[in-house]
């Protein structure tokens, strides 16, 4: 407690200082006033008397030195008196304070929005109640080994009553409803919970209620909660919307409550009501639609958890012999499932960033290099003052701290204008897009980051400018411009250079890579024309029992028919048709349990996954796929004829070993009352990428659209002319055919395959960025070296010239010392980025990590920015005339 | 080396000084200075000056207390007195350094003479 008190009170010390130095003086008078008295009395003369006090005190000045350094904290004074020395350095050389802030502001500013963003996406818990306690299950399945699969209902039932493990679980499953009845008819996300779902997140209501567990009785009405963005949207936040009905897919809902935006999960669901599960579907092991999240008890084990569920693996596997030795449930932490896609490519970004930020780190490094050198006078005379080594650096280090600190905030500053632009163009799926936002943590981030460089990129320098400010002491003059005394000083010149050399190298070649995956995906042709071809998804409404399905089937069919014979009518269209899954953007349905007939490749009872699509007769000439064997599908091909099929060249040739499989046979789907049923093979055409642009084609069918039960029907239609101006007029015609059908994403396909590259676009954009940032400051850096060496030099290329040395000598050694570090730089940069281009070589597409032409032209583009920053300091070098540079003080 | 003696210094110092206002009452540090150079010999006392610094640091740990009056010269100076936590802690490092002052010289008359006391 003592030494709390003076402590605090040597910190008081600080403030008032005007009034305690004027007592002190008047105190020191005093004392020197008795001692004066005394020694006069003692026979003294005033002025003897007057001296031999002063010797007897010691000095007013020590003394009230010694008074001070008592009195406060010297080392307090100190920082602040260089603080205050360090300002005006700052202000006296504008230039350079400029520049080293502002690279250091581009080092920190990237460096905090890429943590800002991996922060919000990768580490902060979830908005959830609890949320490191939740887990997501998955079930996998032998027969679809790559893929992870939401849970069938048997398994939900199992895991819900057996896993102890889970102190609270809950089940969903995600749909589309279409809500009519208020203005235009809108696709809806809509999840069907069970019981226990708002508890598990910690959801509230913000207005109304939540669902509750006597909601699950539906002979009350059905009853739904609506999200607040809907809310907001649809129904101007409405605050008596509570008990008005809304109508999903034609059946009445009453609104019990608005669910607040907060903890609202799913994230981009906009209505929760009751689930409720068919009986056939509650027995059926292999429609895996539902969504389980559990909520792990405090001091459960993750063994344990393993344990229970593989132990339920069991029950399922003996209870459904169908599932043949291939079933598994997994679970995983429900932030580690929602951002899982995304980690990659937010690890490349911070890996990109962080490349910028030690750029910018050894750019300021040799900054303050060059600028030590300058000062060696004032150091010196300091030295020679009774300056200490450690408080010259101390001083130095304040000024860098400086530095750092204005760079913080500008980079600061920076990432705050740069994080909600990120959030603009990112990818719209990307994970908690809408919790990416700055906040402290990135304020701490860069001021950390600005202490680090500040210090440890600094202080090299610095105790560097000592080392050889001292020497020049030593060696008397105003300044060292023996050819000897730097040669440290240039090595480590030369040393940062390379270093900054091979940095950019990697991102640029990073850069380069990624550019060059853009431009080969977006010019990858798909294997069909994809010129002036509009894209229109139709929304079908799901069909909810067996009895319905038929008549559904064939309704859906007609309405087809209906609306691609009209929309071709349309001037301005060159063909239509219509595909049960939208093209380029990821989806597709897979038949699995697939065995075929006649093949001499193929073992028979072997089962297949295999791709599948519906789609109408006029699909393959509107695409443009060639037709190789066979024939097309005819409108005669329809519900009640006998199933056919055409395969493409893949499938041909994979399962049959030949083109030629016009007639062959393959199982079209399961045994229904003893008959097994059959597809035949009418047609073969040309392989396709209706995938995704990136996969190659693989074994794929088509079946008649006419007989399929999928819920989609996307339109396609090939436009003669501009396709845009076309998309109002079909948008219009459909509206006045079935103004109850709702069109979502109408687009084209241009534009669609455009959005599917949208992580590999924000990568290229993002990485050619920060490689344009890196090499604007390798340039600056690079110079700042070159012209500083130049100079230093100076009196030493007078020499040779003096000596005979020819012009084409003296551009030799100064490219020989320019171009060294730079070489040196590349050389080492080319075994990094081989390395680093490992972690980005699953977003390539169409290009190795190691290709030649990109790293060649990386080089190139280095030794070229290396020439324009040595082109100055060359040209200077050349002119030095011999008599100037020998007389050069 | 030099820092600890320093520090053995400064507490000495202190010391005196308590002691010298315990045993004198109210004085100035011109006074204060005076007493212990007679005291001790010009041995302690490196100058005049380095008394203030003692000063200073028995006033931040209420030791002692300070007030300006007149001397006896009529004189103005700045006085300082000792104050009830001045003369507990006083008492107690005078005991400390009577032990310590025993100890030592029971120790070094042992080497000396070679055998037990």
């Amino acid at each position: 407690m003592r030494s709390l008190r003076t402590w605090l009170l040597r910190l008081a010390g600080h403030f008032r200082k005007h009034d305690h130095e004027a007592e002190l003086t008047a105190e020191l008078e005093s004392h020197v006033q008795l001692h004066v008295d005394e020694a006069m009395r003692n026979g003294m003369t005033p002025e003897q008397a007057r001296r031999g006090a002063l010797l007897k005190l010691g000095g007013i000045e020590q003394t009230k030195e010694n008074y001070r350094d008592q009195r406060t904290f010297p080392w307090l004074e100190s920082i602040v008196q260089d603080l205050r020395l360090g300002a005006r350095m700052l202000r006296k050389n504008p230039g350079f304070t400029a520049v080293a802030v502002l690279i250091l502001a581009l080092g920190i500013g990237a460096n905090s929005a890429v943590f800002s963003i991996v922060n919000a996406v990768m580490l902060r818990p979830l908005p959830y109640k609890d949320s490191q306690r939740l887990i997501a299950l998955r079930s996998k399945y032998v027969m679809l080994p790559d893929f992870e699969l939401y849970l069938a209902w048997p398994a939900v039932e199992k895991v819900r009553k057996q896993v102890s493990s889970f102190e609270q679980s809950t089940a969903y499953r995600q749909a589309s409803r279409v809500f009519t009845g208020r203005g235009d008819p809108q696709v809806l996300e809509v999840a069907d919970i069970t019981d226990e779902f708002f508890d598990v997140f910690g959801m509230r209501p913000v207005l109304g209620r939540l669902l509750s567990d006597s909601d699950q009785d539906e002979r009350n009405g059905k009853v739904v909660v609506l999200s607040e963005p809907l809310w907001r949207a649809r129904f101007a936040a409405d605050p008596k919307i509570v008990g008005q009905k809304i109508n999903l897919d034609d059946d009445a809902y009453t609104i019990v409550g608005v669910a607040a935006k907060r903890s609202a999960y799913p994230e981009a669901v906009q209505a929760w009501t009751v689930l409720t599960v068919a009986p056939d579907l509650k027995v059926n092991p292999l429609s895996t639609a539902f969504i389980l999240i559990g909520k792990a008890k405090k001091n459960a084990s993750a063994e344990q958890l393993n344990a229970e569920l593989r132990a339920i693996s069991a029950q399922m596997l003996k209870e459904f012999p169908k599932l043949k030795d291939g079933f598994q449930l997994t679970g995983v932490p429900l932030l580690n499932n929602e951002v899982a896609d995304a980690r990659l490519g937010l690890l490349v970004l911070l890996g990109a960033a962080t490349l910028v930020f030690l750029i910018a780190c050894t750019n300021l490094s040799s900054m303050l290099l060059a600028r030590g050198w300058a000062r060696h006078q004032e150091l010196a005379v300091r030295g020679a003052l009774g300056a200490s080594r450690g408080r010259l650096l101390q001083q130095m280090l304040v000024e860098n701290c400086l530095i750092g600190f204005l760079g913080a905030a500008l980079g600061i500053a920076l990432a705050l204008v740069s994080v909600p632009l990120f959030r603009l163009v990112a990818p719209p799926d990307t994970p908690r897009l809408m919790e990416i936002r700055p906040d402290w943590t990135m304020v701490a981030f860069a001021s950390v980051s600005a202490l680090i460089t500040a210090v440890l990129f600094g202080s090299v320098p610095a105790r560097h400018a000592l080392r050889t400010a001292v020497y020049a002491k030593l060696k008397g003059g105003s300044g060292s411009r023996t050819i000897g005394a730097d040669a440290g000083q240039s090595k480590m010149g030369a040393a940062l250079v390379a270093a900054e050399v091979a940095l950019v190298f990697v991102l640029l070649i990073g850069a380069g890579l990624m550019l060059q995956t853009l431009n080969r995906l977006l010019h990858q042709s798909p294997g069909f024309r994809t010129d002036n071809l509009l894209t229109f998804e139709l929304y079908q409404p799901s069909v909810q029992s067996e009895a319905a399905r038929a008549k559904s089937i064939a309704m859906r069919a007609e309405q087809t028919k209906d609306i691609i014979e009209q929309v071709r009518g349309l001037p301005g269209i060159e063909s239509v048709a219509a595909i049960n899954y939208a093209l380029l953007d990821g989806t597709v349905g897979i038949h699995d349990g697939l065995r075929v007939e006649g093949s001499h490749v193929i073992n028979e009872e072997k089962e297949f996954a295999v791709r599948a699509r519906a789609v109408s007769p006029s699909y393959f000439q509107t695409l443009g796929l060639t037709l190789v064997r066979g024939r097309l599908f005819t409108d005669t091909d329809v519900q009640d004829s006998k199933l056919v099929v055409i395969v493409n060249e893949q499938m041909a040739r994979k399962f049959w070993g030949t083109l030629d499989v016009v007639g062959k046979r393959f199982t079209s789907g399961p045994e229904k009352e003893g008959k097994q049923p059959w597809a035949e093979i009418i047609g073969v055409v040309t392989d396709a990428r209706e995938f995704l642009v990136r996969n190659a084609a693989v074994e794929e069918y088509y079946a008649p659209l006419y007989q399929d039960g999928s819920n989609g029907v996307t339109l396609l239609v090939r436009a003669a002319g501009k396709p845009e101006a076309l998309a109002t007029t079909v948008t219009r015609q459909i509206y006045r055919m079935y103004p109850n059908l709702p069109i979502t994403n109408s687009s084209t396909i241009q534009r669609v395959i455009e959005q599917s590259v949208g992580s590999e676009r924000l990568h290229a954009a993002l990485l050619s960025v920060f490689g344009g940032i890196g090499l604007l400051m390798a340039l600056v850096g690079t110079y700042g070296v070159i012209a500083y060496a130049v100079e230093r030099r100076t009196q030493e290329i007078g020499v040779r010239v003096a000596l005979g040395a020819s012009r084409r000598d003296v551009l030799i050694l100064v490219c020989r010392h320019a171009f060294a570090p730079v070489l040196v730089g590349i050389a080492v940069g080319i075994p990094v980025a081989l390395l680093a281009q490992r972690a980005i070589a699953s977003e390539l597409y169409g290009i190795k990590p190691t290709d030649a032409l990109t790293f060649a032209t990386c080089s190139l583009l280095m030794i070229l920015v290396a020439s324009v920053a040595c082109w100055v300091p060359v040209r200077r070098a050349l002119h030095v005339d011999p008599m100037v540079a020998l007389r050069y003080e | 080396m030099a820092e600890s003696k320093l520090d053995l210094l400064q507490g000495t110092l202190d010391l005196m000084v308590l002691q010298t206002l315990a045993a004198m009452g109210s004085q100035h540090g011109y006074g204060i200075a005076r007493r212990i150079e007679q005291v001790s010999g010009d041995t302690v006392l490196l100058n005049q000056g380095t008394i203030y610094a003692s000063l200073v640091r028995l006033q931040q740990r209420r030791w002692i207390s300070a007030e300006w009056g007149t001397s006896e010269n009529n004189r103005k100076a700045k006085f300082y007195s000792i104050t009830k936590r001045g003369r507990k802690q006083l008492s107690e490092d005078a005991a400390y350094w009577q032990r310590l002052a025993s100890m030592m010289g029971r120790v070094l008359s042992l080497r000396e003479g070679g055998g037990e006391e």
